[in-house]
């Protein structure tokens, strides 16, 4: 995305971000030149297959790379003004879990099992809220609980982990997260170890919960279903590089990359013949340190030729606000 | 919850019958008894037991009557299962006996070792964990780190060598080289003329030093290790990382939610606890020349002086299966998730 391209209620910006892991096969890239947005009220979703990096982005921009292997190369995320890539210590803790939380994809083993609901609640009105008090905690933590969807707050606030199924457990992970009121939320997979009638309901509440308190949401998936239901723009990475984004309607519409269009073309549809073939993508993602020089996907597009083995392609402009990273998009 | 612990210590009962039955069969099954044994000590012109050897130097040996009569004196002469029940008959009512070569009752030879097992149970199970745990929990942290390296070092050393060796090792350079602490005993010379507690304890201290060095080397390697590794696999769990994504640091995130999960596994051992009142490890004994509870056991084995014997172990068999039902509560009590009965 262009720079010019800022807008004024522009929640988190991701600038050029590179990381690279440190390996036994050397330093990989792990993600390259990924930039994107996300604004007040709005949910972008990053879509791709396991590997790709959407995982890393969204711990790069917590600044929870796992170290020693993990670091920003080169980019900036800009949060409030600030690169928060730049931020150590109690800085970056001060915005942790208060002005930009997380859910994770295992509701299940998120939560400490020792712990009961309310103390690790209280944690995060412990870290960001020490001025009020633990009475003051216990209704706020109650009514957070209720607001996503917990029948009998109170009562849930005494429990163990255990005693909860993995969907409440997820509720009380995005009661935790938005006990803040953070202005930015990024979800990494909170709904692919649930079942898809949980999936839908979580799906709703976070969107309830966006409109009544105006966060940025980051949707971190690889189903595409889930971005329809959800996102209002849709990022596609493939190893480690965003190759398409657009709004969520032109992505499904009118895909323009090869590997997009793969993936939408393999959604099974109900208009289609019983029993016939699902459309799949030939061959899997290469390791990271064999990637194809030139455009990474070449190796498994079906109209690569020799300028997309040479060349990496960058994202341009291909219709407005939809950018993609391909030689060919034009005549495919 | 009460249900079950109520089924638990009814449990006790059989399984402390099958114990003694079956060491109390084995003493009577195995050749040799105390009546032999003090025969053959005799014959080789050692020190029996007591004043009644005496008339024996000549090396003549016992007519078969003599020996009957001896053996009945000894209650032998009974089949095992009377015998058994005899035995269980004054165990119960907390009449441990007379042991065959001292003829001083069972129970006061063992509580007057029982100062000694006590200072080195729980010293070095106090010590042990003091440095298992602060040690496990920075090498967990500092994990391939030069400190880590150097600490496995140490730990790996303190695993592979058996305790007598580094009691003779600690022996050797603190007390015969490098003269610093007393070679043995557990009493100073002068006890009797300390007057206070802690007069008592001053004097005993020197002595304790390097006994409990070797303890404590044998078990800290283990806990160490156990602390490290489940620390370990704690912290790249995932309530680790939404601990930090709340907010807090790494390694408070580290301190209050991986370490208390870690520590579950170690609780569960502290029930063991209990048996500290017969700790003792009679090599160690031997080589500090410590006349406590383990080289008593190891002596009454030897000399086939069986009320001991079975008077130890009786007590032993009662405290691990006490111990095990409160390693059940402790766990009961740390980890939150295991609830006994309905």
């Amino acid at each position: 995305m262009s720079h010019s391209e800022k807008h004024s209620d522009e929640t988190l910006r991701v600038n050029n971000l590179q990381v690279n892991f440190q390996t036994d096969e050397g330093e990989l890239c792990v993600l390259n030149n990924v930039s994107f947005s996300v604004r007040k009220g709005q949910t972008l979703g990053i879509v791709g297959e396991s590997g790709c990096g959407k995982s890393v982005t969204s711990l790069a921009i917590m600044g929870l790379l796992p170290q020693p292997h993990g670091r920003i190369v080169e980019g900036e995320v800009i949060f409030d003004g600030e690169d928060i890539s730049r931020f150590q210590g109690k800085a970056i803790r001060a915005i942790r879990g208060n002005r930009i939380a997380m859910i994770f994809q295992e509701p299940m083993t998120a939560l400490s099992p020792i712990k009961t609901i309310a103390k690790q609640m209280f944690e995060v009105y412990e870290l960001h809220a020490p001025e009020l008090s633990k009475e003051q905690w216990k209704q706020e933590a109650i009514a957070m609980l209720g607001k996503a969807g917990i029948p009998d707050p109170e009562r849930i606030l005494g429990l163990y982990p255990f005693a909860l199924s993995g969907g409440m457990r997820q509720r009380v992970m995005i009661a935790m997260a938005l006990a803040c009121k953070p202005d930015v939320l990024i979800c990494d997979e909170p709904t692919t170890a649930l079942d898809v009638t949980i999936q839908a309901q979580l799906l709703e509440l976070m969107q309830s919960l966006q409109k009544e308190m105006g966060m940025a949401i980051l949707f971190i998936t690889h189903d595409l279903g889930v971005i329809a239901q959800i996102c209002d723009e849709v990022a596609v990475m493939y190893a480690g590089e965003i190759i398409e984004q657009t709004d969520v309607y032109s992505l499904f519409e009118s895909p323009r990359h090869p590997y997009t269009h793969g993936l939408v073309s393999s959604i099974p549809s109900l208009r289609n013949t019983p029993k016939t073939k699902l459309n799949i993508i030939e061959g899997q993602v290469p390791a990271l340190h064999e990637m194809p020089s030139g455009c990474r996907f070449s190796n498994r597009c079906p109209h690569s030729d020799d300028n997309c083995t040479q060349r990496a392609p960058q994202l341009e402009s291909a219709a407005t606000n939809h950018l993609v990273a391909c030689h060919k998009y034009k005549v495919l | 919850m009460g249900a079950y612990f109520f089924k638990r210590f009814l449990l006790i009962i059989p399984t402390f019958f099958g114990v003694t039955l079956l060491i109390f069969s084995m003493t009577r099954v195995l050749p040799g008894g105390p009546v032999e044994t003090m025969l053959m000590q005799a014959q080789m012109g050692g020190d029996a037991g007591g004043g009644f050897s005496t008339q024996n130097d000549s090396g003549q040996v016992l007519s078969p009557y003599q020996i009957e009569e001896l053996k009945a004196f000894y209650g032998l002469d009974k089949p095992i299962m009377t015998a058994y029940v005899e035995w269980l008959n004054k165990i119960v009512r907390l009449d441990f006996g007379e042991s065959n070569r001292y003829y001083q009752p069972v129970i006061d030879m063992i509580t007057e070792r029982l100062p000694i097992s006590l200072t080195f149970g729980l010293v070095s199970l106090v010590l042990g964990y003091l440095i298992s745990i602060p040690l496990g929990i920075v090498k967990a942290l500092k994990h391939k780190t030069t400190i880590d390296f150097i600490t496995s070092l140490a730990v790996y050393i303190g695993y592979v060598l058996p305790t007598m060796v580094v009691a003779i090792a600690l022996l050797t350079i603190f007390a015969f080289k490098l003269n610093w602490f007393p070679l043995g005993g557990f009493y100073p010379n002068n006890y009797g003329e300390l007057t206070g507690t802690w007069e008592q304890i001053k004097g005993i201290f020197p002595h304790v030093v390097l006994p409990l060095a070797a303890y404590t080397a044998g078990s800290f390697a283990y806990l160490t290790m156990l602390m490290k590794n489940n620390l370990m696999d704690n912290i790249s769990a995932d309530y680790v990382r939404t601990a930090v994504s709340k907010g807090l640091s790494f390694n408070r995130a580290v301190l209050r939610h991986a370490v208390r999960n870690s520590i579950i596994p170690i609780a569960s051992q502290l029930g063991g606890l209990i048996t500290v009142f017969f700790a003792g490890n009679f090599l160690v004994e031997l080589i500090f020349n410590i006349d406590g509870i383990g080289l008593m056991s190891y002596n009454a084995i030897v000399e086939r002086d069986y009320p001991v014997v079975m008077g130890q172990l009786a007590i032993t068999v009662f405290l691990t299966l006490i111990g095990n039902i409160l390693s059940d509560v402790i766990v009961a009590f740390v980890d939150p998730r295991v609830k006994f009965g309905n």
